[in-house]
């Protein structure tokens, strides 16, 4: 050994032990610290004691397969990991070439199944001992196949693995104490976010970043946890129950979010911060979302109270239609008729003609009124109503409809639909026989009105479907149309009565 | 089930709107008549079960044809009706074979159906 090589040589060993000093020191729940500082020991006894000189091996694998905890519990990682160790306590495992490619290859193959097989943080932290394997690996590969074809390649490998020990060495160790993979994770995160604020979307991201597919996310609301669907939730007991622990996100001290994940996943407190960040700015979307929820619940309502205040006024008009101007046109009429009762001439013929004038103009109004609301809609209710709309229709019309009462704009609604697809039929449809059913399924009204015409209508023509259904959806319900050509028009509409049924 | 009715009446306007009235309010309007002749024609050819029936007809006044719709084999009920008040006809009305008496005032849907109940 030159001198240069001594110096290299010691360099390396050096480099392991002060990373590995270094690493315990700062990152003190890792084990990759001890074992970098072993395998510096080893590497340095080896050059005393020529028994050992293969002994850092063990503990190298050993920090490679198990970066960025230092721990494993994988079988092949430990299966690799034992066989290193055994191959640098044995020299004469140790230079068979046949052993050291085989296990350089294992060591390879293993760092690049934990890269390929992590996602998220996980994956970014394997990369670097990833890397760091095969740098390892190249000189030591490529020295024992020198030996095998007898080629001269000892000074070139020892080198080149000298310098691949030293840079290892500090890759980990300032990988793990950078924080580096840990910062990207967080980045990661805030990309993800930015994606989807929907709650299982928030969850998936933060399960991917901090490598934990079995975290969960409970939120604060109305001073209970719940899911992502708004059922209550028991978060585990304590602070750290089992395998899986709780970490509580506050916003402004209040919390609004609980993680319950694997003690490993949180571990460093830069993701941990970045990820309670990451939550708050989630949750303030969720909330917005909330509150788009509660508008448009907000104009749903208000549709309903339109709806409710048409009819009222459709009531009022009918009823001041009938004590008003029809009540004024009746008292002129009988008044009339007495002056023409008491005078027999022609003038009272006259008056005669006029009083029947004037009472075919106060039955119209009636007409008009009635149409405007039917009155056995208000005091009789369905049944009644649609059994006076039937009795009109051109064609006839079986009804099926419960006497019981309903609330009234239920009842409205059910009745205009009825009355918009009688007129349809008489309009459109050449049916000869209609039929009505009313019945209530659970917490639903539901009107079905089918005829046996000729079909074909188009619920996009015309406004009066579309008025229908208007009336229908801002009651909470649905209205369809089947109209096969050839086979009959079925209008069916579904109404919830369930919550203020009367 | 809706009553049927013939209306009869020489006021065409009235005849009109009377028919759209009780129409809408679920009765089952037979046919028309202008007088008592072919009132009583077309009652023996509908078989209305009402007659809503003007007492101030041309002709034959609607008491007459009262009493000869009467005669009729499964006779309809009939219901008067007049521009005029009650008082106009006095003992007539009382006498005659009607089921009631509505003022052309006051006629509807309802009232007539209160007079058939």
């Amino acid at each position: 050994m030159t001198l240069a090589d001594g110096v290299g040589d010691v360099a390396a060993g050096m480099a392991l032990l002060a990373s590995g000093v270094v690493t315990w020191a700062r990152a003190r729940r890792s084990r990759t610290g001890p074992l970098l500082a072993l395998a510096g020991v080893a590497w340095l006894a080896g050059d005393v004691a020529s028994p050992l000189v293969y002994a850092h091996r063990g503990p190298l694998v050993h920090a490679l397969l198990t970066y960025p905890t230092g721990r494993t519990r994988s079988v092949p990682i430990v299966a690799v990991i034992v066989v290193a160790y055994v191959d640098g306590l044995v020299p004469t495992v140790a230079r068979s070439p046949w052993v050291t490619i085989a296990l350089m290859a294992a060591v390879v193959g293993v760092a690049a199944w934990r890269w390929a097989t992590a996602r998220g943080l996980e994956r970014r932290a394997r990369t670097v001992p990833f890397a760091c394997a095969a740098v390892v690996a190249a000189p030591l590969t490529f020295e024992a196949i020198g030996r095998l074809t007898g080629s001269e390649t000892d000074v070139v490998a020892t080198w080149t693995y000298v310098v691949a020990i030293a840079v290892t060495a500090g890759a980990l160790a300032v990988d793990l104490l950078s924080g580096r993979s840990v910062r990207a994770a967080a980045t990661g995160l805030v990309v993800d976010l930015a994606g989807g604020q929907e709650p299982r979307a928030l969850r998936d991201a933060l399960a991917r970043t901090v490598g934990d597919p079995a975290l969960e996310v409970a939120y604060r609301v109305n001073q209970e946890w719940v899911d992502e669907a708004g059922q209550p939730v028991q978060l585990p007991a304590s602070e750290e129950s089992g395998e899986r622990v709780v970490t509580v996100v506050e916003d402004g001290g209040t919390p609004v979010a609980a993680l319950v994940h694997d003690p490993a996943a949180l571990r460093d407190k830069t993701l941990a911060r970045s990820v309670a960040a990451a939550v708050r700015l989630a949750l303030a979307n969720v909330r917005l979302e909330t509150e788009v929820a509660a508008r448009v619940r907000e104009v749903a309502d208000s549709r309903r109270r339109l709806v409710e205040a048409g009819d009222e006024q459709r009531r009022r008009l009918r009823e001041q239609l009938r004590c008003g101007a029809e009540q004024a046109l009746a008292d002129v009429s009988r008044e009339l008729a007495a002056i023409a009762a008491c005078h027999e001439s022609e003038t009272a013929a006259a008056v005669v003609e006029l009083v029947d004038e004037l009472n075919a103009a106060r039955i119209d109004l009636a007409r008009f009124a009635q149409g405007v609301h039917p009155k056995a809609l208000t005091e009789h209710g369905l049944s009644e109503a649609i059994g006076e709309l039937a009795g009109q229709a051109a064609v006839p019309v079986a009804v099926d409809v419960p006497s019981r009462r309903y609330p009234a704009p239920q009842e409205a609604a059910v009745f205009f639909v009825c009355s918009e697809a009688l007129a349809n039929v008489a309009k459109y449809a050449e049916a000869s026989g209609v039929s009505i059913d009313v019945a209530e399924a659970g917490p639903r009204l539901v009107v079905r009105v089918a005829d046996d015409g000729r079909g074909g209508a188009d619920p996009a023509r015309g406004s009066g479907l579309r008025g229908l259904a208007d009336r229908v959806e801002a009651l909470g319900g649905r209205l369809s149309v089947r109209s096969p050509l050839g086979a009959g028009t079925r209008l069916e509409a579904e109404l919830p009565i369930g919550l203020d049924a009367s | 089930m809706a009553w049927t009715v013939l209306i009869v009446d020489d006021h065409a306007g009235f005849r009109a709107s009377a028919r759209a009235l009780l129409e809408a309010e679920g009765f089952d309007v037979l046919g028309e008549a202008a007088d008592g002749e072919s009132a009583i024609e077309q009652a023996r050819r509908l078989r209305p079960q009402v007659v809503l029936l003007d007492i101030q007809l041309p002709g034959m006044d609607g008491f007459e044809v009262a009493d000869r719709l009467a005669a009729q084999p499964a006779a309809p009920e009939v219901v008067l009706i007049s521009s005029r008040g009650r008082g106009a006809f006095r003992s007539r009305l009382d006498g005659a074979p009607a089921r009631g008496f509505i003022t052309k005032a006051e006629f509807s849907g309802e009232h007539l159906s209160s007079v058939l109940a």
